[in-house]
């Protein structure tokens, strides 16, 4: 039998040490990795700075070619609309978050979301707040539309953010016109699937889904986001629904993390 | 094979992870996003060969797991794997065709997300998509717009590395 060669036994050791790190981080949340996450925020507040100025200038570009005597007054102009829009726009977003905290039967902390997960499996996003201002592992985590998903890893400055539509999320959630209860799993797909709605249930396109409030995780009520199809699970005894987010979560920019 | 040291791999590798994680959702369309790490992966796999695959591949996936939710090495293994197969295999074409660089790229990409689901089926237990539902909705389209981002990329970082020496063997 050929002796494998140094190479191979060198590939086989990376694989066998990568195993080893999977393994025994499945039930562990890595400290380096919360602590590595938190040193990267800033070079990510950094990304998102610089990604706001070109943002502003972009609508000028196509105004340069309309008028050559009247240009750089429309210019100037035209950069202070859209400015006064950007600042409105915020405004307005900024204005629903503080009247829902206002609403809100529970403490929330206003955060801005920094990063989104690298991978195209797990949807996860990474906010600017941390231990330090009050974020705890494991709580609630909405915007002004609806629910958004939980705090996994809270580090002294940023957070990990686990969204509904995560494949790893689950939600215990009712449908808010009969009650009936189940259970909201994440898709890929950026929708949300929930299981175990009853044979006998009326779910139907277009009825909210709202958080049921088990477990302590999520206060009772958020909306969570609309009946999308109904349909009888094959070779099981319920029903499953897809579920559309109140909140699109691709585009989600504030959020509020529950206390 | 070329040469080329590790400094600009892996800074190329950390400026393609951060500009995806602060600006990926920009450049989403119908919510696929490229896979701008694993573009570069496969890159550097085609050039440098099977183990430079291998360690970039790795390198970069841990990369990648720091900022991301999922159990700690798994984009490490799945990088890994895709880099040294990326690297064996790319040794059967010619490295600096435009088809090549899309259908390399498309397949390895289509190879990571259904190792990536098969390592969650896993660890996890059984999930809400099946691997075919996975591939449609999900994996197909991100693939393709990974694969049609890393043609030019691949021409841009051909001349930036100076790795166009292929013409030699012609």
């Amino acid at each position: 039998m050929r002796r494998p060669t140094a190479k191979t036994l060198k590939t086989l050791a990376v694989f066998a040490f990568l195993i080893f790190v999977i393994v025994t981080s499945i039930n562990a949340p890595s400290v380096l990795r919360i602590k590595l996450t938190d040193a990267g925020s800033p070079v990510l507040k950094a990304f998102r700075a610089v990604l706001s100025f070109p943002s502003r200038l972009i609508p000028f570009y196509s105004m340069r070619q309309d008028n050559k005597v009247l240009r750089a007054r429309v210019d100037l102009l035209t950069r202070k609309l859209e400015e006064a829009k950007t600042v409105s726009y915020e405004n307005e977003r900024l204005k629903k978050l503080l009247e829902l905290k206002k609403i809100a039967p529970f403490s929330t902390i206003p955060a801005q979301v920094i990063g989104r997960d690298p991978s195209n499996w797990s949807n996860s996003i990474i906010i600017d707040k941390g231990s330090s201002q009050g974020i705890k592992q494991q709580k609630g985590v909405m915007s002004a539309r609806g629910l958004v998903g939980r705090v996994v890893e809270a580090g002294k400055d940023s957070s990990k953010i686990l969204l509904i539509t995560d494949p790893n999320s689950r939600v215990g959630v009712v449908i808010q016109r009969n009650r009936q209860g189940g259970m909201l799993m994440g898709r890929p797909d950026g929708k949300c699937k929930m299981v175990y709605i009853a044979l006998d249930s009326d779910a139907k396109p277009g009825d909210k889904v709202v958080t049921a409030g088990f477990g302590g995780v999520f206060p009772k009520g958020i909306l969570v986001g609309y009946v999308m199809k109904v349909a009888k699970e094959p070779g099981r005894l319920y029903k499953f629904a897809i579920i559309r987010p109140a909140q699109d979560l691709s585009k989600v920019e504030e959020v509020l993390c529950i206390r | 094979m070329h040469t080329l040291g590790r400094v600009p791999v892996y800074a190329t590798i950390l400026a393609a992870l951060f500009f995806q994680l602060a600006l990926g959702r920009y450049i989403a369309i119908a919510g696929a996003q490229p896979d701008l790490v694993l573009v570069f992966v496969i890159f550097f796999s085609v050039f440098l060969g099977g183990g430079r695959g291998l360690e970039t591949g790795v390198v970069a996936g841990f990369m990648k797991d720091i900022f991301s939710v999922d159990v700690f090495g798994t984009n490490a293994l799945v990088l890994g794997v895709t880099g040294l197969a990326a690297g064996y295999l790319s040794a059967k074409f010619f490295r600096e065709s435009k088809r090549t660089h899309f259908f390399l790229t498309f397949f390895f990409a289509l190879f990571s997300m259904a190792l990536t689901w098969s390592l969650a089926r896993t660890l996890s237990g059984p999930q809400t998509t099946g691997l075919a539902e996975y591939l449609a909705v999900s994996a197909v389209p991100s693939s393709l717009y990974t694969a049609a981002v890393s043609v030019p990329v691949f021409l841009k970082c051909i001349d930036l590395y100076g790795l166009r020496r292929d013409e030699e063997f012609l």
